[in-house]
Order: structure tokens, then sequence, then C-alpha cells
């Protein structure tokens, strides 16, 4: 058993990597004047477009999915600065979408957050290579602090 | 002597010559058949031990010929070499005339080999004045008979093993002399030795928790009117320890209907339940612990979403341009995050006020409604659609926790058949006095080598997603316990249905 749905095989199994694929595109994220690029995962639909909207108001380029598969595809066509994952979502979960997102590009910072914060859930968060998990509800200035701290190393 | 009267004599003589001939040839006849009619052999000897006689039943029985045996002295052909000093001594004390009446077992051995286990009895042989002259033996083949003993010995001892593995004693009482007899399990299962036993009913009634006499007694005296005997009951042993035994049993009646006798059987049932009781309680604990850790999901999505509108709204403020777009956007989504959560805890309520599953009469609608709303809490039912399908309110006397605790299960296995899309169709009504639910799933049915087991403790089809298979057992036992039915038809990718019966009130 794959904990991935069997269409992302070729993706993964390929050889190249997704900065071989997409590097014309892959600009180096720099403060002030680049907008930096961010996939957000989210099923639940009023805290995506507020998350969404916040973050917007930093001057950050959002693309709201609702579930893991639609991550994982829009993370093949564009490339993305940063993903914000959701752990509890339908069809592929946050943890499995984000061992996927890693295989294509495992440089991308990744942070998660969940309704239910199980221990087990948390690691294997941290093992997927997650720089930060918040725990929800939690205080917005603290994940946008997060992500200026991280993007502009 | 005329020669007339010679030929006359000679005549008579002939005439008794054949007469006496006729007459010994009879008698030999008769001894022929006899012999060859005794299914005993018979053994000759001499004063010296030599065989002068064996019949055809002996030569029969170990396989030699009357002229091999004739005229041998011991040991003979016959003796088994490795008991051929016991056979000896018996030979020995057989010339004595020693042998007891009842005869001696001694072990021969076939031509072919084969040892057999064979019955002697012997008696002196005397001539016309009293002198013995030789013994006979009659030798009776008794193989089979050691082989019903053996094996009736074997049985008794599987049986006593059986007992002792099932924790299941037997009991016969004699109801006319109040003997009880008891099979040594039953000792050990009330933690008596025979001698504390009394062995009459009263003296087992000692035994009966003081609290379960009366029930006991009462069950007794109903299967002595041809009731069916079959009740748990508690025992206490002499030093204070409480065991629960299941007892069953039959009453056998005269011909003029007054009981004989009655036969049980006993079995100790404490650790089933002990198990039972743990079972029930982890499987709640684990309903449970799956329960908090959605409602935790449910409740903390839209408490994250309405902190972060309250930030939002903040940020603006504090930055001098508060957007009013904006503003009403995000108090509507406050708003609504806000009936979301009360919905939540309006069902964990209900749930947790249940928890005495004290019986009531109560609306069946009302109880599958809630069932849902729970599982549509933890999200299950976006790509389900439900068709409630009420004819009338039915009212049953039950407990509302534990009949939800049925129609979750049913409805969460129905869900987890049809990976959570599809459709569900909950029909409730009366019909000649009994409530029905029926619920229905257009999943993939259940295969036929499964349908036998579903309600079988600890059969799971998904034990990799962390099922343990109590579910439909425990759903079981509830309506059993609350005096109705589980029933369910099912059809390969067409789906399953359950119906419920339960009284009407």
């Amino acid at each position: 058993m794959h904990w991935y749905p069997s269409c992302l095989n070729s993706y993964i199994f390929s050889k190249r990597t997704h900065n071989e694929l997409y590097s014309p595109l892959q600009a180096k994220p720099c403060w002030g004047s680049y907008i930096l690029k961010i996939l957000l995962a989210e099923d639940d639909k009023n805290f995506g477009i507020v998350l969404k909207n916040e973050l917007e108001e930093e001057r950050y380029s959002i693309d709201l999915v609702h579930n893991g598969v639609e991550a994982v595809l829009n993370f093949i066509e564009n490339a993305y600065d940063l993903v914000l994952i959701d752990i509890k979502m339908p069809k592929l979960d946050g943890i499995n979408t984000l061992r996927i997102l890693k295989k294509l590009n495992p440089d991308v910072p990744a942070i998660v957050f969940s309704g239910n914060s199980r221990l087990a859930d948390i690691e294997d968060a941290f093992e997927a290579g997650v720089i930060r998990y918040f725990s929800k509800p939690f205080v917005m200035a603290d994940l946008k602090e997060c992500i200026k701290r991280n993007c502009n190393q | 002597m005329t020669e007339k009267a010679s030929k006359k004599a000679r005549d008579e003589l002939e005439m008794r010559v054949l007469e006496r001939t006729a007459a010994l040839e009879a008698e030999h006849a008769f001894r022929q058949s006899i012999e060859n009619s005794i299914l005993s052999g018979i053994v000759v000897i001499d004063l010296e031990g030599r065989q002068t006689y064996v019949n055809p039943a002996f030569c029969k029985m170990v396989g030699w010929t009357a002229e091999e045996l004739m005229g041998a002295k011991p040991p003979f052909v016959y003796w088994a070499p490795e008991h051929i000093d016991k056979t000896s001594e018996i030979l020995q004390t057989a010339m004595k005339s020693e042998i007891p009446p009842e005869g001696v077992e001694i072990r021969l051995m076939r031509k072919s080999g084969e040892r057999f286990d064979a019955l002697l009895l012997v008696s002196p042989l005397k001539d016309g004045n009293d002198n013995v002259t030789g013994w006979v033996g009659s030798v009776g083949d008794i193989t089979a008979r050691k082989k019903a003993e053996e094996a009736l010995r074997r049985s008794e001892a599987r049986l006593a093993e059986a007992q002792r593995i099932a924790h299941l004693g037997n009991w016969d009482w004699n109801i006319e002399t109040n003997e009880l007899q008891w099979s040594d399990e039953i000792y050990r299962i009330f933690g008596l030795t025979p001698q504390e036993f009394g062995a009459t009913y009263e003296a087992f009634l000692l035994s009966v928790h003081p609290d379960d006499r009366e029930s006991v007694n009462r069950a007794v005296n109903e299967a002595l009117y041809g009731m069916p005997y079959s009740i748990d009951h508690r025992i206490v042993f002499p030093d204070g320890t409480i065991r629960f035994v299941h007892e069953q049993g039959e009453v056998t009646f005269g011909e003029s209907g007054e009981p004989i006798r009655m036969l049980g059987t006993v079995q100790d049932i404490t650790e089933e339940k002990e198990n039972e009781a743990r079972l029930i309680m982890s499987e709640r604990l684990s309903a449970l612990g799956q329960m908090a850790s959605g409602i935790a999901h449910e409740i903390n999505n839209p408490l994250a979403t309405i902190s972060a509108c309250a930030e939002g709204l903040l940020n603006r403020l504090k930055k001098g341009r508060p957007d009013p777009v904006v503003l009403e956007n995000y108090l509507n989504i406050i708003h609504e995050e806000v009936a979301r959560c009360k919905n939540i805890t309006t069902g964990m309520l209900s749930f947790v006020r249940e928890k005495t599953y004290e019986k009531k009469h109560v609306h069946i609608n009302n109880i599958l409604d809630k069932a849902l709303e729970l599982i549509s809490f933890q999200g299950r039912l976006k790509k389900v659609e439900v068709i409630r399908n009420y004819k009338g309110s039915p009212v049953v006397h039950g407990s509302e926790g534990a009949l939800k605790q049925v129609f979750l299960s049913i409805i969460m296995n129905a869900l987890d058949a049809m990976e959570d899309k599809g459709r569900i169709i909950l029909e409730t009504g009366t019909e000649n006095r009994e409530a029905f639910i029926k619920i229905s799933d257009n999943g993939p049915g259940i295969s036929p080598e499964d349908a036998g087991k579903i309600f079988d403790p600890f059969f799971t089809t998904k034990s990799e997603k962390g099922g343990i298979g109590l579910g439909l057992s425990i759903a079981n036992k509830i309506i059993n316990d609350n005096d109705g039915k589980i029933l369910f038809v099912t059809e390969r990718e067409k789906g399953t249905t359950f119906t419920i019966t339960l009284p009407s009130v």
C-alpha cells in the first residue's frame, strides 16, 4: 500500500527533481521586491478564506486548495516558496501530501496546522520535514512571523 | 445248539453290535457337535501337564492345529514368551487345583504372534474312583472386553479432561432420594472437596450466592414443572471468593408426570463475565476517544477561524484603515462559526447525559436523528445522501444511549463500506405492535463468507483501520436485551439493509 494515489506515481518516481523541471521559474525569494508564492491547503471553507485574505494583506500570493490531491497537482504545475497544510483533509491527508511535496522538492519550507493535535500527527509532521506545527486555534501574528523568518534567509 | 439256534444267536449279536455302533455314532456326533459349538477353548492336560485334548474353538483361538498341540508338554507354544514365568506359575497353581472359581486372566499368543487376553477356568478331571487324572481348562478370549474397558476408561479420562479445560461439570440429581452426584470438575468450580459437600440440593443452595438463592430456587422449581432450566448465577467459595456460573438442566418425568431425576451442567463463566464487562467498557472508551478527537477537530476549526477574523480586524483598526467590507464579511463568518460550535456542544451534551443508560419511553426517530448528527460532526456525511423515510413516530421502552450506540454502529459500518460516498435510507414505523427501523446503504454488500460472522465478537474486516469487531456484536446484544431482533439482507454491489424490530409501547 502506498500513502499517495497511484495517479501520482509517474511524478514521484521520475528521476528528475522539481527544480530540474521548473528551474527557469524558480526565483530566489527576496524580501521587498519579490512576492512570495504560497500554497495553502485547507479544507475548512471559512478558515481558508480568512487565512488567504489575511496573508494577502501581507502581500503574499496565495493559491488556496481544499484537499491533498489538489495540493500535489498545484505543486507540480507551479513553483512555491512555502507550503501551508492542514493535517486533516479529505482524499489525501496533510502528512501524506507533505511527504509527496518533499519528494518533489525537498527544500520547500512547510508549515502545518491541525485541529486535533495528536502527538502521533505532530511526530509524523516533523519526520516529514515541517519547520513548524501550529495547533488550531493559533495567533495569526505567530504564523506571519514564522513565514517571514523562514523566507528571509 | 441247533444250527437254527446258533444262527439266531449270531443274528441277535449282530443286531446288538449294529445298535451299539449306531448309539456310539450318535453319541460321538452329539459330542462332536457340542465340541464344535462351544465358543470357549477347552484344553485337557494329564498329571504330567501333557496336553491330551484340545477342542476346535481353542485351535481356532490360538491358530495351531489339534495335531500340533496334542501330546505337547509345557511350556506350550501359545504362551507369550515375555509372560512365560507367570503363565508357568499359573499352570502350577492349576495342577494343584488352586485356581479360584472365578478364574484367572492370562496373556496368550496366537500363531501369528498377536497377543491376547484370556480368562482361564480350571476344574480337575477324575476317574470312576474319584482319582484326579488331569485337569480341564476352559479358555475364553476377553480381548474385546478388555478393549471396551480400556476405551471406557479413556473416554472417562477424556471427559474429565474436557470438563477441566472447559470449566464445565455435570450433575445428576435423584429427586426422589434427594441424592446429588457431582462430577469432579463441579467440586473444583465450587471450590469444595467431596468431604465438604453434603451432596443434596439444599447443600448446593448453600453454595449459591445469598442474593441469587431465591432466583435459582425459583428456576429449579419451574424446571420441575417442565420449564427450561438455563440460568446464570453467582456462587460463593468457603473462603468468600465470588464466581459466576452458567447452569443448564433437564428434568426426567415419571409415568404419572412426577419429576424423578434432573440432569444438568455447570460452567464457570467468571472470566467471560469479566471480559464482557471490560470489553463494553473499552469499546465505550474507544468510541469516546474517537468522538473526542472528532469533536476537538470540529470545534478547533471554527475557533481558529473566529480567532483569525478577530485578529485581522484588530490589525486593521490598529493600522487605522478599517475596511467596512472586510468587517462585514468577517463578522458574518464569526456568526456562522459560533452557530457551528453550538450545534456540536448540543449534540455532545445529549451523548454525555446518557451515561446511566436508564430505560424509559424513547422516540426512535429522535435517536436516529441524534446518531446522524454525531456522525455528521465527524464530517462523514458530506458526500452521502441521507433519505429519512419516517412513517409515524415509533416509541419503545429502552435506553436512548444504548439504542443510539446500535444505530451508530450500523450507520458507521454502512459509511465504512461505502467509503463515505453514496446513499443511506432510514425507514421507521410500527407494524403489529412492533417498532421497526430499517437502515439501508447502497455499498458493496457483505460477502457470503462474512455474512454469517458479522455478529461474532472480534470479527472485523477493518482490522488494519483499527476495527476490533465489537460494534455489531454489542449492537446485537443490546437489541436482544431489549427483547428485539436484528436482521440483515445483503446483495453484492447493491447494498445492505439492516432491520431492527423492538416491542412497541
